[in-house]
């Protein structure tokens, strides 16, 4: 009942490609089989309302799962094969089942023995609802566990929509990614999941199944122009690629839209709590956006940035709630504003104080790697008995170059462009800067 | 190594980090205050260069200790404190 909408679009379009996966396109009518294998497969050994983990990357199998733990009115707790914590989560998350593939798409399927009786899944099995819970990652502490409706997010897509041919970039246990395996299933679009995240292996890719639409990050973004991956595999199928998730620093923009001046380039704004909102940028090197939409609304408090949604969570289930009595979130994000637009400056967490002024990362990063010779610049704080906290720069180089003469260079092009104590004071020259295994800065 | 090599280390490193010829720089340069011919991010900098040079020249020190912070008077005043501080880190 829940996805009739969905299946309905499935069995209309049942010829067209739906996933490339191995090397493999499959149909919807494929998936449509597994949907009704899977869908059998809980009816007889899951019950209705449980707590349903699965562990996967995006194929038929898990794609085909998810929608038959919707049908089934289950919540769904995605998984990874990056998660490396996921017998905290488990129980974090009162997981009652846990389906486990592995890289070939086989599966385990495991009973876990809790009972889930966590007030806020007896208030989703009341609504008869199906749910899903997906980890914030939070700056510090604990992964919060946070439980939606799935509900709100599927009558969002029962609007037809054109799609594009699409990358599923972003890991099977988060938010975004889900928000866009639902958008274009449900528009019967068609997914590609590369093997191998690396530059040159999507570069590949979307040459070989002439990929519209990568959502990406700004660091995966500036890989893709260091590796030089697009002079070896034609990327011009490529119409739109989005980023979300981490600053974009302005040097890699005006890179990339000099280069590629026929790709759109389109900043995402989600939050795990509240879902994914629209935004429009100024201009396509602009870093000033609008944020919103109809269903939320937005308040700048003390340069952060404050969000009310119609859709957000119910809550999480190992914290307590994180909106106020009048129903606001506060992002962490630092922002300034012109107009109705925002830019954002970057995460309260990230920033880094000299001496009582503050330094955001992405600002002196994007000034370094506009120098000469400078590819890639990771920026952090470190501690100094002076100031307190110094600021300090890890750097990959294109070509060797001593450190001395490299300091310098870097102090006098930063002189006028950034106040001295942005300017890094140390100055390290490393092979490879820290990407997470979701291609987000690890700045340390 | 003797006042004089530590005096010329630091006036070098002094000129480098400031990178203005005009600036006339000899031992009785200020470091500290109204006077300083660096500002406190210049004097910090200043340290790290330091360090890093004389590590360069194997001499492994940690210029800016509790030691240095605390005492009444700042090894950090001028061109002149700082080198004698080095000479008498080296030991």
């Amino acid at each position: 009942m829940h996805i009739d909408f969905i299946k309905d679009r499935f069995k209309e379009s049942k010829n067209q490609e739906a996933i490339i996966w191995n090397n493999t396109v499959y149909d919807y009518n494929f998936l449509l089989s597994r949907y009704d294998f899977w869908l059998k497969f809980l009816q007889e050994n899951v019950k209705t309302g449980s707590v349903v983990a699965v562990r996967a990357d995006y194929n038929p199998d898990s794609i085909s799962l998810m929608l038959a733990l919707i049908e089934n009115e289950n919540i769904f707790v995605p998984f990874s094969f990056a998660n490396k914590d996921i017998d905290e989560k488990l129980e974090s998350a009162q997981v009652e089942y846990y389906i486990k593939f592995d890289k070939n798409g086989k599966f385990d399927f495991i009973k876990i023995g809790i009972i889930a009786n966590h007030e806020l899944i007896l208030e989703l099995r009341k609504r008869k609802n199906p749910g899903v819970i997906v980890f914030s990652s939070g700056s510090t502490g604990k992964p919060k566990a946070a439980l939606h409706d799935y509900t709100y997010l599927l009558n969002k897509f029962k609007i037809k929509r054109e799609t594009l041919r699409t990358i599923t970039f972003l890991l099977f246990d988060h938010w975004g990614g889900i928000n866009t395996l639902l958008y274009i299933l449900s528009n019967t679009g068609v997914i590609g999941v590369p093997s191998i995240r690396s530059a040159e292996e999507v570069c590949e890719f979307i040459e070989k199944y002439k990929i519209e639409l990568l959502p990406t990050t700004p660091t995966f973004i500036n890989l893709i122009l260091i590796s030089k991956a697009y002079l070896k595999f034609d990327i011009s199928s490529l119409k739109v690629m989005s980023y979300g998730t981490e600053m974009m620093p302005e040097s890699t923009l005006k890179a990339f839209n000099k280069l590629f001046p026929d790709i759109t380039l389109k900043q995402t704004y989600g939050l795990t709590e509240l879902g994914v909102m629209r935004t429009k940028s100024e201009s396509n090197d602009s870093l000033w956006v609008k944020v919103g939409g109809e269903d939320y609304k937005t308040k700048v408090v003390d340069n952060i940035l404050y969000i009310k949604a119609k859709t957000s969570i119910l809550g999480y289930l190992n914290a307590s709630s994180p909106f106020d009595e009048e129903g606001w979130y506060n992002t962490g994000d630092k922002v300034e504003q012109k107009g109705e637009y925002l830019r954002f400056l970057g995460r309260e967490s990230d920033i880094i104080n000299v001496g009582g002024q503050k330094v955001f990362p992405a600002e002196v990063e994007s000034v370094l790697m506009q120098i000469d010779n400078i590819n890639e610049a990771s920026v952090y704080g470190t501690t100094n008995p002076i100031m307190g906290n110094v600021v300090a720069a890890k750097l990959i180089l294109e070509k060797e170059e001593p450190l001395n003469k490299l300091k310098n260079k870097i102090r006098k092009y930063c002189k006028d462009k950034l106040e001295s104590f942005k300017i890094p004071v140390h100055i390290e020259i490393v092979r490879e800067t820290n990407v997470s295994d979701r291609f987000k800065k690890v700045r340390n | 190594m003797d006042k004089n090599e530590a005096i010329k280390i630091v006036i070098k490193a002094v000129k480098e980090y400031i990178d203005d010829e005009s600036v006339e720089i000899n031992e009785s340069a200020i470091l500290l205050g109204n006077d300083a011919v660096v500002d406190s991010i210049g004097l910090v900098n200043l340290i790290v260069d330091l360090e890093s040079e004389l590590a360069e020249k194997d001499i492994e020190i940690t210029l800016t200790s509790e030691d240095a912070m605390s005492r009444r008077k700042s090894p950090f005043r001028s061109v002149e404190t700082l080198s004698e501080y080095i000479i008498e880190l080296i030991g």
